[in-house]
């Protein structure tokens, strides 16, 4: 299954990202912000990892969204082409982009965090109980009331925190949505895969997208 | 820019004068001055280093020095100190600091893999230290997480001595295959290419700057300083990272260095002397953040993310252009030259012309040394508790709740420690040892030390002592330490007792390196630490690596319920001496007593003992005893599962000064034990002749009880625990 990882100037998760889905048997490909290409339609699923796109600066994802590799995943988007998957940088570059709705802002303590957190996932007949590890400055999910209404209308609060780790409105740790097929997430399934690593928790998530999403399209 | 000669006296300026056979131009004089500064040229302490030379070091004369590790790796590790700078500045001092020790590493063609650091403030009555405290974290966090290598260990300790002031130390740890290796050791006929950043006003003779005391009194000197730090751009580190990477990958390069103390003039010039040619250098070449820059600021720039390269004719059209597809700044500023002559030009016009040789290696000076008075004074001092109207429990709080001793979850949970996705062992509140996954066969251990009071009480058994700490830590999870990186932090070089100090730690060193068969692979010194004329203690920070060939051996350092605790080791007596012990300074504020030489043998001896036992599967944990002592040990393994015990732990003073027992740390190795296979174990320990303790056993009741005296294990808990 070929999957693309999008690497922006600042991103720090693509080889992790790369290493994990490898392991898991995904056929994994680099593209590079501005490199050419025609479209992404050959790939089954985009990963915008994790990291610091062009330094964050300003907010977290605001300078990503006008990379011309935005204009391609939403083109992807248009035509159902596959996922598109935010991990962490990823989410706040999806909801920068207005591709999922609220906004990612500074934690509640005003502080990096960097811990393993056990987190809910909820969806259809799927019900998960996950440990993953979490590391982000800006995870404090916000959406305005009609955003909020959308996001509960459509079910996309399918990852939510155990504890309100950093204020995030409703416990909300990802964002799923379905008619678009894209799906956005602050905690690191990707360093959860390794058996050395502290939890493997991060495999199921996995199948969770392999099995109820990727073998649907 | 008169500022600028402090550090050159009147007789050095007349050394170099006579070695050259000419007079200096101001040009020269200055680039001088921060060449021989003691941040540049470790003109008071080289002389004495070279006692830490070892054979069994890979590249000691590199940017950093390494270890082999397993068949295939060089592991290069260096600690480096950023302590001025952090005092005026503290979170860009914090940040560059970091900044500085990866592009160490780096330029070495080494993939980082992690990052450390050691942290020492003043006490938190002071607002100021507070402060200081925040930004220095908020300065690591920032830059450390946003370049994607994970913070994995560190260390913080607050004392009176760093009063207004801060010790910053960091640590960084790569990996690369020997055939990759790039040297900092120029040829002839090159091109010299800067990498990265533009070329500011930042940072101008940082390392003049940091090469005096601090004196918190004059406000203009002060303002002066704060020109000196240099401004952090962690985006422009990432994407030198990866532009160098494909750099570097694709062979382009022949030699590198990192831009960092006295910006392009040290890293040039230490290029081209250890490559034993010359080179031209074309100043009003290089990209700059602004115009009207004077030569003098170009050349002594410590802006940071920059890389200086040497690259033949033929390579260099794909240099420039991987750097324009990741965005980063580069130009040709110069040639290498088969004249052994340091040439800068600035607008066509000849500057300076020097022999980089008398350049990177003029003066090496010779200390004296003489035993200070103080520490006569202090090591006849006795340090006794009246066994009458002690209460235990409160000082056993007293001890736990302890800003150097209790949980720093609310420092490492601010670094990123999973980035990298190869994180074995995370920082946790029982501290430690880390761990990174290096390949299937080799698991990397690592841990942070360093105990300021025991070194200042005795430089040498301190040193010693703070040495073999970190190696029985590592021990103790299984791993066999095989090198050490240093960072040494003294006040003024100048003064007796400072110089003192100085010598012996560096003697301590040299000397149980060679004992335990861990080599030093690098260091760095830092002098002049001190504010208002106060010196700070003697701060030897020890950051040593371990090899493991399988993660699944790596020994748990938490007990589990119903288990028996041993203690490997004798129980502390009369007899043994524990001067600095944490207990004595928490309890009474008194560093005093005297420290006992290292058991080296014993300690070898431990060590093959405790790695028998775990190949044959008898022990279930073990914590090493260190900070805090007998109690303290046995608190952390029951920590993470928050277990009761029920046993003895005084054998010997129980009359007299049992404190001593239960919370002092002797120079003896002691390790206490988890197991579920007591009659093995006790087999193993008769049989081979080996001191060893029944203390008692683990169980799930809310006390912790010893010699008939029963305490809430909540109580100790919360103490520990609560920020």
């Amino acid at each position: 299954m070929k999957v693309g990882i999008v690497v922006f100037p600042g991103t720090n998760c693509e080889e992790d990202t790369y290493r994990a889905l490898k392991f898991l048997g995904f056929n994994c490909s680099y593209i590079f912000h501005n490199e050419y290409i025609d479209n992404l339609f050959d790939y089954r699923m985009i990963i915008l990892a994790g990291g610091f796109s062009f330094g964050d600066y300003i907010a977290s994802g605001r300078l990503a969204k006008f990379s011309p590799i935005i204009c391609k995943i939403k083109e992807y988007i248009e035509n159902k082409a596959g996922l598109v998957l935010g991990i962490c940088n990823g989410f706040q570059i999806l909801c920068e982009a207005n591709l999922l709705p609220g906004v990612l802002t500074f934690n509640n303590n005003n502080k990096f965090i960097s811990k393993s957190v056990n987190l809910k996932l909820n969806y259809k007949t799927w019900d998960l109980n996950l440990n993953l590890p979490i590391a982000h400055f800006e995870g404090n999910f916000y959406a305005n009331k009609n955003d909020f209404k959308i996001i509960k209308e459509k079910k996309m609060d399918f990852l939510k925190y155990n504890q309100n780790i950093n204020g995030s409105m409703d416990f909300i740790a990802g964002l799923y949505d379905n008619n678009n097929c894209i799906i956005g997430l602050m905690p690191h399934p990707e360093r959860a895969i390794f058996e050395y690593s502290k939890s493997q928790d991060g495999r199921l998530f996995f199948e969770f997208i392999k099995e109820n999403i990727l073998l649907k399209i | 820019m008169k500022k600028n000669i402090y550090t050159l006296t009147k007789k050095e300026y007349k050394t170099i004068v006579k070695r050259l056979g000419r007079e200096l131009n101001d040009f020269e004089i200055l680039i001088f001055a921060s060449m021989t500064s003691e941040h540049c040229s470790y003109k008071h302490s080289k002389r004495y280093l070279k006692k830490l030379k070892n054979k069994n070091v890979i590249m000691q004369d590199q940017n950093a020095g390494a270890v082999k590790f397993g068949n295939n790796n060089y592991i290069f590790f260096k600690l480096e100190s950023h302590n001025h700078p952090s005092a005026v500045s503290p979170y860009e001092g914090a940040a560059t600091g970091i900044g500085g020790i990866v592009r160490d590493i780096l330029t070495l063609n080494c993939k980082c893999l992690l990052l450390g650091n050691s942290i020492k403030f003043g006490n938190f009555d002071n607002k100021k230290n507070e402060n200081l405290f925040n930004e220095v974290v908020r300065g690591i966090s920032t830059y450390g997480n946003s370049i994607g290598i994970p913070t994995v260990c560190g260390e913080t300790q607050f004392l009176d001595c760093y009063n207004n002031y801060a010790i910053v130390n960091v640590l960084a740890l790569g990996v690369v295959n020997p055939n990759d290796v790039i040297l900092s050791n120029a040829k002839p006929g090159l091109k010299v290419v800067i990498l990265g950043s533009t070329t500011g006003r930042d940072g101008v003779n940082g390392a003049t700057f940091a090469s005096k005391s601090l004196n918190d009194d004059i406000n203009d000197e002060q303002k002066n300083d704060k020109l000196s730090v240099q401004i952090s751009d962690p985006f422009m580190k990432r994407k030198l990272i990866m532009g160098l990477k494909e750099i570097f990958d694709k062979k382009l390069v022949y030699a590198s260095q990192d831009c960092g103390a006295a910006g392009i003039l040290s890293s040039t010039s230490e290029l081209v002397s250890k490559g034993h040619c010359g080179v031209n250098l074309y100043l009003d070449k290089v990209h700059l953040r602004q115009d009207e820059l004077s030569p003098q600021e170009i050349i002594l720039s410590e802006s940071q993310e920059r890389m200086v390269i040497l690259v033949e004719d033929y390579n260099i059209n794909q240099v420039l252009s991987i750097a324009k597809k990741h965005e980063i700044g580069v130009s040709i500023f110069g040639e290498t030259i088969k004249d052994k002559k340091y040439n800068v030009y600035f607008n066509n016009e000849l500057l300076a012309s020097l022999p980089p040789n008398i350049l990177t290696n003029a003066f090496e000076y010779r200390l004296k040394v003489k035993k200070p008075k103080y520490i006569k004074i202090l090591e006849k001092i006795k340090f006794e508790h009246n066994n009458n109207n002690l209460d235990l429990e409160y000082d056993i709080c007293k001890i736990l709740s302890h800003p150097n001793f209790k949980n720093k979850s609310h420092i490492f949970e601010q670094f990123d420690s999973t980035v990298g996705n190869k994180t074995i062992i995370e920082p946790s509140m029982c501290g430690g040892v880390s761990s990174i996954y290096i390949d299937k066969d080799n698991i990397l251990g690592v841990s942070i030390d360093s105990n300021p009071q025991k070194v200042y009480l005795s430089p040498k058994n301190g040193v010693e002592l703070s040495f073999i700490e970190s190696y029985r830590k590592l021990v103790a999870r299984g791993f066999n330490p095989v090198g050490v990186t240093n960072c040494l932090n003294f006040a003024n070089i100048e003064n007796k007792d400072i110089s003192y100090q100085f010598v012996k730690s560096v003697e301590g060193l040299a000397n149980i390196s060679k004992k335990m068969n861990v080599p030093v692979v690098s260091g760095n010194v830092s002098m002049y630490n001190e504010t208002n004329n106060k010196p700070i203690f003697p701060t030897v920070i020890f950051a040593m690596v371990g090899c493991l060939d399988n993660y699944k051996t790596i020994i748990s350092n938490c007990f589990s319920n119903n288990e028996t605790i041993f203690l490997l080791g004798e129980p502390i007596d009369d007899n043994m001496n524990i001067g600095a012990s944490f207990y004595q300074y928490v309890l009474q504020d008194k560093v005093c007593g005297k420290i006992d030489k290292v058991n080296y043998n014993k300690e070898i001896l431990y060590r093959n003992i405790i790695f028998d036992l775990n190949k044959k599967n008898i022990i279930n944990a073990i914590s090493p005893v260190h900070t805090g002592g007998l109690f303290a040990a046995l608190f952390k393994g029951l920590l993470k599962n928050k277990l009761g015990f029920s046993g003895t732990l005084i054998f010997n003073l129980f009359k007299n000064d049992y404190y001593k027992e239960l919370f002092g740390e002797c120079a003896n190795p002691r390790y206490l034990i988890s197991t579920t296979k007591q009659n093995e174990l006790k087999e193993i320990f008769d049989i081979n002749n080996i001191d060893y303790k029944i203390l008692g056993i683990t169980n799930s009741n809310k006390t912790i009880s010893f010699n008939k005296m029963t305490f809430d294990k909540t109580l100790f808990y919360r103490s520990f625990i609560d920020t």
